[in-house]
């Protein structure tokens, strides 16, 4: 998942975008309102966190800014003073939930996922399409109730289609949103990765969840009638 | 740097339109009296004059060639050459039948131009002259004589030095009457303004005992147009005293209650505890110390505008609150019943309402199963009240008093212990308003009540 970090304080920008990181985000991050406006209204990201207190535009405007552009990936403010006039004017412009600095990086993740989740229109943390689950808060995958063990990347690639499903994305996007920047975007990495989700999930191919749409990407559907 | 200009004092304001408008109206009054004067003076003059033309009449004896006068005439200065009145009689052809003695003296442009003006006979002419500086009063009369009919014309003519310095006289005494007037005048609204304005006199002076630290409020007595002012100005003293306080108690408490975990966190860096341990165990502290910082501060930044208030529609900002919130607990798809009375205000500041409201509604929004209710109302007894109900687990008989216990010191609470609660509470007994938890009778959860005391009828 694609995230931006819109945060003016250094270190918490860092330690933000390093545990982010660490757990499956791809982030990317700015520190001044201004920059933050601009990448938001120029490249696709699945969510941001944006702190109200930004130089040279305020976290307020930048997601007015978003917004009025009809932006409408979800969006969590950080609040130094915690005080509810901020709260109510951040949710106001179109923010999404909001956390009190300090938190707990648990707390922040949570709420990401839960954002993600309402985002992709599902309630619980757990998406199920058939007999294939997949939690998004203990980031666990299981099939017929056994679990699936997956790398990191394997998990992301499939938390993306999952919450995405039925829509065809293409290799480009999925680079984009579940890798940084420096990913060899040229080599058959993401194919590598399909094809061992395939062989997880589906080792008899009975299934077929994850159908290849020939001169665009990858669609997860399980609505397909599968083979026999 | 540049000079500040100061604006004209109140009183030296009061005295300067005062000055200039007693200026505007004596000035006034002068044109008008002395114009009055020299009509007066003008018209005795006319009267005068007609009076010696008459006389003229009287004594004037026409034999049908020749114009007779007695030799003296009733005014002896008909008879003094150089004296200031002249007197002429001519045919209507304009030849001098007769001219009294002091008329010697007199221009012959005058004398050549007194039949200019065509008269009937009977109406007399009554003319200053201002060029030659005379009165002239000229009667034309028609006499039956042996041969028919003769026609003549009676000029008197007056210097008009005499008039003029009787009103240059009344002007000079005039300007040194309406003089003495002005002083009288500004030496009373001097007075006047000193005696009206000392309560401000008296109010600058208490300030600068205020200053000085000699007293801490306004005690003068004032009277009722400055009293708005001063019990004004004593509560904002009184809510700066107290503000002022409540800073250094907080910073007191701060430094004090953050000494424990900074201890506990110094304390187990000596203890050489297992990594998992020590994390968890500076974890649990910062925690601790967020929680102070975040209560000693929502206490610290509370307003201190009461002094001032200004109303504020309580509903458009639950509702607000209600809209913000229903986004963050979407999953949660929570029913929210409003029962408000649209024009319930709240007296004070709109982040302390909003402190106060956000607190409980989250409380509401977080303990919820499905439902939560508020009402808004004006209550005859309480003043204004706003409940907020939920069909949560409801808050435990114990509970009920530690968590709305005032000022509760967080760094005894138990970890995890909310503040926001005792923020409210705070802010409420700020405004001598409560708040109380009882379970919902509609709801079956927890109701919070606050109720905050209706501000006393301002004064007339």
């Amino acid at each position: 998942m694609k995230l931006l970090v819109v945060e003016d304080e250094a270190d918490i920008r860092r330690q933000l975008v390093n545990v982010l990181d660490s757990r499956g985000f791809t982030c990317e991050s700015c520190d001044n309102g201004k920059d933050a406006a601009y990448l938001g209204l120029e490249y696709p990201y699945d969510i941001a966190i944006v702190d109200l207190g930004l130089p040279e535009l305020s976290g307020i405007e930048v997601i007015r800014r978003w917004r009025a552009e009809g932006k409408v990936f979800p969006i969590l403010i950080l609040t130094a003073r915690g005080d509810w006039q901020d709260k109510v004017e951040g949710l106001e412009a179109g923010a999404d939930d909001y956390l009190v600095k300090p938190f707990h990086i648990e707390e922040l993740v949570a709420r990401l996922n839960v954002l993600l989740r309402r985002a992709a229109g599902h309630a619980s943390p757990v998406c199920r399409f058939g007999p294939i689950a997949l939690d998004t808060a203990g980031r666990t995958v299981t099939v017929n109730d056994q679990p699936i063990k997956l790398t990191s990347y394997e998990y992301r690639t499939l938390e993306y289609l999952m919450l995405n499903a039925g829509k065809t994305i293409s290799k480009a996007e999925m680079t984009e949103h579940l890798y940084h920047q420096d990913f060899d975007r040229d080599s058959n990495v993401l194919e590598v990765f399909i094809r061992r989700l395939r062989q997880k999930l589906d080792p008899d191919q009975t299934l077929k969840p994850i159908v290849t749409v020939r001169g665009l990407g990858y669609r997860f559907d399980l609505s397909h009638d599968p083979e026999p | 740097m540049s000079a500040v200009a100061h604006p004209f004092s109140l009183k030296r304001r009061l005295l300067i339109s005062s000055l200039a408008a007693l200026s505007v109206v004596l000035c006034f009054a002068w044109l008008v009296l002395q114009a009055a004067y020299k009509n007066s003076l003008e018209s005795a003059q006319k009267e005068r004059m007609r009076l010696q033309v008459y006389v003229m009449l009287g004594a004037a004896e026409f034999d049908g060639q020749y114009m007779a006068m007695p030799d003296s005439l009733h005014d002896p200065r008909f008879d003094q050459i150089q004296s200031d009145l002249y007197g002429i009689v001519q045919d209507t052809g304009g030849d001098i039948l007769w001219r009294s003695d002091s008329s010697a003296m007199l221009p012959a442009e005058v004398v050549d131009n007194l039949t200019m003006y065509r008269m009937e006979p009977g109406s007399p002419l009554y003319r200053h002259l201002w060029a030659q500086g005379l009165f002239l009063y000229q009667y034309p009369v028609v006499w039956e004589t042996a041969d028919g009919q003769s026609a003549f014309l009676f000029s008197v003519l007056e210097r008009d030095k005499s008039l003029n310095s009787k009103l240059a006289t009344f002007r000079f005494q005039l300007s040194g009457w309406f003089g003495l007037v002005v002083c009288l005048a500004l030496v009373l609204q001097f007075m006047i303004i000193r005696w009206g304005f000392q309560p401000m006199d008296q109010l600058a002076l208490d300030l600068k005992f205020i200053e000085r630290g000699d007293t801490d409020r306004l005690s003068g007595q004032y009277p009722e147009e400055v009293l708005p002012i001063t019990e004004n100005l004593n509560m904002l003293i009184e809510s700066e005293r107290q503000q002022r306080e409540r800073y250094r108690n907080t910073l007191g408490d701060l430094a004090h209650s953050l000494k424990t975990p900074l201890a506990v966190i110094r304390g187990a860096g000596d203890e050489h505890l297992p990594l998992d341990e020590y994390r968890q165990l500076v974890n649990h502290q910062t925690s601790r110390m967020d929680e102070i910082v975040q209560y000693q501060l929502g206490r610290a930044i509370k307003s201190d505008m009461r002094s001032l208030p200004k109303p504020i529609l309580i509903e458009p900002i639950v509702n607000r609150m209600l809209n913000a919130l229903d986004k963050v607990y979407r999953e949660k798809q929570i029913q929210v019943a409003l029962n408000a009375e649209s024009a319930v205000a709240f007296l004070g500041d709109e982040r302390d309402l909003m402190e106060v409201l956000g607190n409980l509604l989250e409380n509401a929004f977080k303990y919820c199963n499905r439902q939560v209710g508020v009402l808004i109302c004006r209550d005859p007894v309480d003043g204004l009240v706003v409940e907020i109900a939920d069909d949560g687990p409801g808050v435990s008989e114990q509970l009920r008093q530690s968590i709305l216990e005032r000022g509760a010191r967080v760094d005894s609470s138990k970890p995890g212990q909310g503040i926001g609660l005792s923020v409210a509470v705070d802010i409420l007994s700020s405004y001598n308003g409560s708040l109380t938890v009882r379970d919902s009778a509609e709801l079956g959860g927890a109701l919070f009540r606050l109720t905050l005391p209706e501000p006393k009828a301002s004064r007339n």
